[in-house]
């Protein structure tokens, strides 16, 4: 018996505008190394900012000392 | 004609012979060209490095990238900066009280950012007294505990809930305070009891470190 | 380590290049805030508040000396 195909079968692969699962997968490693820098960008921009330098910045291992102002109790003017 | 054509033909042989392989175009303008294009020859490096040249400029590049985001970041904290509370601003934004010199059972007003606020040393009496009010009786309920830190000693703002009025100690139907603008009785926990207050006095962030009270 | 290395790793891809840029600042800022502030500190020696108020303890400490 001969199989005959009518038609060739087209399916579209899922895809939300113009990403898909495929695209989106070899798109990944350089989206990861662009929130590294999107963090680092954060990070510049946050270092003067109180609540970040005691969550984060005070807790680095070479860097943190820098952030950790010491002032004695009788300099303290308030 | 013929002498035209031979000029033609050695100034070609003449401008291909000057060009070398450099003269790739064959439109009848550039063959008839006179232009001698100079010999760089003698400028062009030996040992050329084209990733040393690109790592150069681009390493300028990102050099004049991290300054640039680092100067623009420090612009903008200098003007968020000078927003902040200045030093004269933050000296006024606590006081200090000796509790050593209220005795048990008397009422201290200490003037805390322009606010009036009440100290009571409660008396054991007192404090049984604010504890044995029925919370869910209240106007505002809130268990005496919730409103010390420790029972002894009640801090509290001296604004009437009401209207800002500053309420009278030691007197109202409550023995706690009462206010003389419209007639609210709050009890000695400084919970609105009677009159037209909505909320009990409030209270303000403070600490107690032995005999010091910090308000602020 | 080449030159093409160099391009290679940091220049090739946008994302690590931007990156580098910005970890780099972050680390750039507290090394040129320290080098700026003892700088300072070096040129203007004796008439820091630390220095003064280091000379004041030892006026204090002689006149102390001298009450007794």
């Amino acid at each position: 018996m001969v199989a005959y195909v009518s038609q060739l079968a087209f399916k579209t692969v899922p895809h939300f505008g113009k990403i898909s699962t495929k695209n989106l997968a070899s798109y990944a490693p350089n989206l990861m190394l662009w929130g590294g820098a999107w963090a680092s960008c954060v990070a510049v921009y946050t270092s003067g900012w109180p609540i970040f330098q005691d969550t984060f910045y005070k807790k680095l291992p070479y860097f943190g000392s820098y952030w950790v102002k010491e002032v004695l109790p009788e300099d303290k003017q308030y | 004609m013929l002498a035209q054509r031979l000029n033609g033909a050695k100034l070609l042989s003449n401008s291909s012979r000057l060009l070398g392989s450099r003269c790739l175009s064959s439109s009848i303008v550039s063959r008839n060209s006179t232009y001698r294009t100079p010999d760089f020859g003698s400028n062009v490096k030996q040992d050329r490095d084209a990733d040393k040249s690109r790592s150069y400029a681009y390493f300028m590049v990102g050099s004049l990238g991290l300054l640039s985001s680092v100067g623009a970041k420090s612009t903008v904290e200098t003007f968020v900066t000078s927003m902040t509370a200045s030093s004269d601003i933050l000296a006024m934004a606590k006081v200090e009280v000796n509790l050593a010199a209220i005795p048990e059972g008397k009422n201290v007003v200490v003037k805390w950012q322009g606010k009036p606020v009440f100290i009571r040393h409660r008396t054991p009496r007192e404090i049984q007294e604010a504890n044995s009010v029925d919370v869910a009786s209240l106007k505002d309920p809130q268990t005496d505990a919730d409103r010390v830190q420790d029972p002894q000693w009640l801090v509290m703002l001296g604004i009437c809930t009401h209207l800002g009025c500053v309420p009278i100690g030691e007197s109202g139907d409550f023995d706690g305070w009462f206010c003389p603008c419209h007639g609210s009785h709050y009890d000695i926990s400084g919970r609105i009891r009677k009159g037209p207050a909505p909320l009990n006095l409030e209270i303000p962030k403070y600490e107690l470190d032995g005999d010091k009270l910090v308000v602020g | 380590m080449s030159f093409a290395t160099i391009y290679r790793v940091f220049f090739k891809r946008n994302a690590v290049f931007v990156g580098t840029i910005f970890a780099a600042g972050f680390v750039f800022q507290p090394l040129f805030d320290s080098g700026i502030t003892s700088w300072y500190e070096a040129h203007n020696k004796g008439k820091l508040w630390k220095d003064v108020k280091a000379q004041l303890q030892l006026v204090g400490d002689e006149e102390a000396a001298d009450d007794e």
